[in-house]
């Protein structure tokens, strides 16, 4: 039997994958067990591993494509296997394949023949020579706005030369197609856009957590500041439960799990790791997951497991220098906390002005779940949490 | 390098060519004696004896048939069709027999035989000797067309067709047979399915066919004074047709003519404008225009006669339109 690598179903939603990479050539020798791919889910990275020892014989799916669940991506020989079951295993797959992308392509074509059927009913036909409807189409011109100097008022592409040496604008040089993490990150927020936000900033006093931060650090030498915020959200949230909630179209379902999201920047885009059950593990084991899961987000290794259920998102650009900020929500979550840069500033305390590291938390939050006096009380308990932090060594 | 014509040029790649190869052999009418109606073979049945240059009867489809039976048998035939429009009474030969024994033998046997003949249009000689039958010919598989404009290309073009193991039509024009051109004494040949481009442009491109070469030159010379920037292509060989020359070129102008004197329904124009819609559509700023024959048998009078060549007012008026509007 000719042995298949297929597309593998990362998580329960999955439909498609794409390859990022083919770790072995076609012709090259593998162990069972071996990695020879990473394929990529939303968001996730896998290591697909040889089912057999033998060679690559053929890759069917090349860098960079996107197969659906249970296809094949490529054909292994092993010992015994002849040159005529392996080619038709080979076609078998290319078919499957082509079927595929033949049923897309008829599925797009009809939405484009629709598309075109309403476009129809606009009377005015713009003359227009092919070159000139390229270079427009370049450019991002606008058609029904350039006059047409050629023969019967055809825009040529003299016209369409003369619009773009007035205009300010930029050729398009390359269009990046949207896929993996980039495709869910504006899926997301687009519909993060439709839900009424709302957003509250409070400065707060952070001298005494660091000075306690620097105490612990004896102890832990890795103690992000991420790791800190965690704790002290889902402690707020313990006692602010509409916080932790969801609005699901009649109902507000309230979380009895406390999952934090923190948002790490990655070359690909943003990740959202999650800290589970943070309100019942000391801020120690938080720190210690929150430096693997940065890690494994950096390696592309995070597993479908760890970037779901999320039930409130924290952000932190401080970290790169910006002052204060106001993030979106990440659906279908009710709240995010923004974190700025923790800077020294001038603090008047009763009549004396005294210089203390200050850091602003912008909290954004859905307006339809709770009003603006809840979250404020709810961003309070987190500044209060902040600058009274001996609660958090136990 | 010497100046010598088209008739001289020829002359030389058949002198040479059956110097160079034995079984190269002339038949046709009027070839041997009379050296040809105009001269092209003139002098070779003295140098090569009459076993090697035949005259024939005024049988065109019997001449052919037996040419294309030396042609499998190993003998590479030259033949001469007096007048293009005398394909007509061999194309049974050249159709069913030539262009077809390659392909239904599985390349057992193969047929490399020239047929030259002459296109006479423009001449005034009425309806039945005027015609530009290029198209008839480009519609059948497993024929090779060649047409020179120039007598460089004319025995460049000549050597290469009578070493090709196709069977290969030569279309000579009647009108530039006097012309003279630069032509080295030195061998050389050209590749066919190679096109030339005679004229460098950067507004418009002109493809021009056989004896419409001079015309667009001469019209593109004309331009160039109001302005415009003309590039001439002359394509050679018909079939295999250079089509990348002609569309990096329209690439870069974004106009095309074509200008033949062949009729223009289903003409070389009607062929190299679908080729160029076809693949490279984005790149065209006007319609193509094809330049031709019209759809009428050429009539004798020398005055209607001068209506069915394009002329070079012709193609001036045209890229006019195109480019200035």
């Amino acid at each position: 039997m000719v042995k298949k690598i297929i597309m593998p179903r990362l998580d329960i939603d999955m439909e498609k994958g794409i390859i990022i990479e083919w770790m072995k050539k076609e012709g090259e020798k593998i162990e069972i067990g071996e990695t020879i791919a990473v394929v990529m889910s939303e968001k996730v990275t896998y290591e697909v591993e040889s089912p057999a020892s033998g060679i690559l014989y053929k890759i069917i799916a090349e860098k960079d494509s996107e197969v659906p669940v249970g296809k094949t991506i490529a054909i292994i020989k092993e010992e015994g296997d002849t040159e005529e079951e392996l080619e038709r295993e080979v076609q078998e797959a290319f078919k499957s394949l082509k079927e595929i992308e033949a049923l897309i392509e008829v599925k797009i074509k009809r939405e484009e023949r629709k598309k075109s059927i309403k476009k129809e009913v606009k009377p005015k036909r713009i003359k227009i020579s092919p070159i000139a409807r390229r270079l427009a189409l370049e450019y991002g011109l606008d058609i029904t706005k350039i006059k047409g100097t050629g023969p019967g008022g055809r825009i040529v592409k003299a016209d369409i030369l003369r619009v773009i040496s007035t205009m300010k604008t930029s050729k398009i040089a390359d269009k990046i197609r949207l896929s993996g993490v980039r495709r869910i990150t504006a899926e997301r927020m687009t519909e993060s856009a439709r839900i009424p936000q709302a957003s509250l900033t409070v400065s707060v006093d952070m001298s005494r957590m660091i000075k306690l931060r620097d105490e612990m650090k004896k102890s832990v030498k890795n103690l992000p500041f991420d790791a800190i915020f965690i704790k002290v959200v889902a402690e707020a949230l313990k006692e602010h439960r509409i916080m932790n909630s969801t609005l699901d179209e009649s109902e507000i379902k309230i979380f009895s799990d406390i999952n934090i999201g923190f948002a790490v920047a990655t070359d690909e885009g943003l990740l959202v790791p999650v800290v589970k059950n943070a309100d019942v593990k000391s801020l120690f084991e938080i720190a210690e997951e929150v430096n693997i899961l940065i890690e494994k987000a950096k390696n592309r290794k995070l597993t479908a497991e760890e970037l779901k259920s999320g039930t409130f998102t924290i952000t932190n650009l401080g970290v790169l220098g910006i002052e204060e900020f106001k993030a979106i929500i990440n659906p279908p979550q009710a709240g995010i906390l923004a974190i700025g840069k923790i800077m020294n500033m001038p603090v008047a305390e009763e009549r004396v002005i005294t210089i203390k590291p200050v850091v602003k938390l912008t909290l954004s939050f859905d307006h339809r779940v709770v009003d603006g006096a809840p979250a404020a009380k709810f961003l309070m308990k987190i500044k209060e949490l902040l600058e009274n932090p001996s609660w958090i060594k136990n | 390098m010497r100046e010598i014509s088209l008739i001289e040029a020829l002359n030389e790649a058949l002198r040479e060519e059956m110097r160079r190869d034995p079984t190269v052999i002339v038949m046709g009418e009027d070839v041997g004696v009379l050296g040809g109606i105009y001269r092209v073979t003139s002098g070779l049945l003295e140098e090569f004896g009459p076993e090697r240059v035949r005259d024939t009867p005024i049988s065109e489809e019997g001449f052919v048939g037996a040419a294309i039976g030396l042609a499998i048998t190993g003998f590479r035939p030259v033949v001469e069709i007096m007048y293009a429009d005398f394909l007509a009474n061999c194309m049974n030969q050249i159709v069913n027999f030539a262009a077809k024994m390659r392909y239904m033998t599985k390349g057992k046997l193969k047929v490399p035989i020239v047929i030259r003949t002459m296109i006479a249009h423009g001449r005034g000689h009425g309806g039945d000797h005027s015609q530009v039958p290029i198209p008839w010919f480009m519609n059948v598989p497993g024929l090779k067309i060649v047409t020179p404009s120039t007598p460089y290309d004319a025995k460049g073009l000549l050597k290469s067709s009578i070493r090709d193991d196709s069977p290969i039509l030569f279309f000579e024009p009647y009108i530039l047979y006097r012309h003279k051109g630069l032509v080295p004494e030195e061998e050389y040949t050209i590749p066919l399915g190679i096109a030339d481009i005679k004229r460098k442009g950067e507004d418009i491109t002109i493809v021009a066919i056989s004896a419409m070469v001079p015309k667009a030159l001469e019209a593109a010379e004309k331009l160039e004074g109001e302005g415009i920037s003309v590039e001439v292509i002359d394509p050679r060989t018909l079939v295999p047709l250079d089509e990348e020359t002609i569309i990096n070129s329209v690439m870069k102008t974004n106009r095309l003519i074509v200008v033949e004197y062949s009729h223009k329904r289903c003409g070389v124009g009607a062929e190299i404008a679908a080729t160029v819609i076809e693949k490279a559509f984005d790149y065209l700023d006007a319609p193509i225009i094809r330049i031709a024959a019209p759809n009428v048998p050429i009539p004798v009078s020398p005055t209607l006669g001068k209506l069915t060549v394009p002329s070079v007012e012709e193609i001036v008026e045209t890229v006019r339109k195109l480019v200035v509007g």
